[in-house]
């Protein structure tokens, strides 16, 4: 679901932990299970949030609208469907993610 | 004990509408998660805490024998989010040593301090958290400069907007990074306090940021930085 407006195109960071966020590089696409404060450098980073689990009222979609990126939430599957590196388009009015 | 004290009774009818609004939501859908489940829930987080809760009976208490007054003891927390984080400990307390009573007690107190500084609405039922009255807000509004964003151009406009609001993200995180979960003990965001035209204030106060626990601290410019905000045409 759509969790915070806005589209932007990029490429996909996958980061299955906490521990894996200094991999994260500027204006990469954040792809996530789940967000908590110990993504928060891997967020101030990122150009969207794409997470699996999660709501409208959740860390990361609460986050995104702050940093106002686009956002799509509770995807379920984003981690396993998406590959580092791949170049996606995200619509987080429309919760939305289309293969570029 | 009966208990015939209406803050607490309070308390209890907003956390009971409130988790009834969340139950069918998975922890992970809401932030701060405030779920209540003595598996799943903050309790094994709280429920080691018997010497903190003990401490701060005894802290209240020793205050009260040398005669600072409640009012005051309100103000040593700073700010009453930072209070309501104390909430959360009400779900482990059967489990520290204090006597029901002493429970009891313990929590009306920190209810009675959250009410002191929200005076009219302490749960913020009328999704509102107002702290200063008429006279406050017209005399902080007389000593900050307000940048009037619709007199810009656009692109000008755009960019403020944005810095504004990544500014205000970015010390949400940094509480988050100090404070972790409870991360409100690091700021408290008030209002909106109606302002003549009907403009709305919106006041976010981040503070205590050069926190001693963490080195990087030091390295912070400022241990307070507060953000006003002032709307107009709201929409509900």
């Amino acid at each position: 679901m759509g969790a915070s407006p806005g589209v932007v195109e990029g490429v996909v960071q996958i980061i299955l932990q906490p521990e894996e966020v200094n991999r994260m590089e500027e204006g990469k696409i954040l792809v996530v299970p789940f967000t908590n404060p110990l993504f928060t450098s891997a967020l101030l980073k990122c150009s969207a949030l794409i997470t699996d689990e999660g709501g409208i009222m959740s860390h990361g979609a609460i986050i995104a609208r702050e940093l106002g990126i686009p956002a799509v939430v509770g995807t379920k599957k984003a981690t396993s469907s998406l590959k580092d590196g791949q170049r996606i388009l995200v619509d987080g009015e429309r919760g939305e993610i289309y293969e570029k | 004990m009966k208990n015939n004290n209406h803050l607490l009774n309070k308390f209890t009818e907003v956390m009971a509408n409130a988790l009834l609004g969340v139950s069918e939501e998975p922890g992970l859908y809401i932030w701060p998660m405030p779920y209540f489940h003595p598996a799943e829930g903050n309790f094994y987080l709280y429920a080691p805490k018997n010497s903190f809760l003990v401490q701060l009976r005894s802290l209240i208490d020793g205050l009260r024998n040398k005669g600072v007054n409640d009012k005051d003891i309100a103000l040593l927390f700073k700010k009453p989010s930072r209070i309501a984080t104390l909430t959360f400990l009400f779900e482990g307390m059967r489990y520290s040593e204090l006597t029901k009573e002493e429970r009891v007690k313990l929590a009306i107190d920190i209810l009675n301090y959250i009410a002191s500084f929200r005076k009219e609405d302490p749960f913020c039922e009328e999704m509102r958290n107002i702290l200063w009255d008429e006279s406050e807000v017209r005399d902080v509004l007389r000593k900050v400069n307000l940048i009037s964003i619709p007199q810009l151009p656009r692109d000008k406009s755009t960019k403020i907007r944005k810095l504004a609001s990544q500014i205000n993200a970015s010390l949400w995180l940094l509480c988050e990074y100090l404070y972790f979960n409870h991360h409100s003990i690091g700021h408290e965001f008030h209002g909106p306090y109606r302002l003549d035209n009907g403009l709305l204030l919106i006041v976010r106060e981040y503070y205590d940021l050069k926190n001693e626990l963490w080195s990087f601290s030091d390295k912070l410019p400022a241990n307070q930085i507060t953000s006003f905000e002032v709307y107009e045409k709201i929409q509900k």
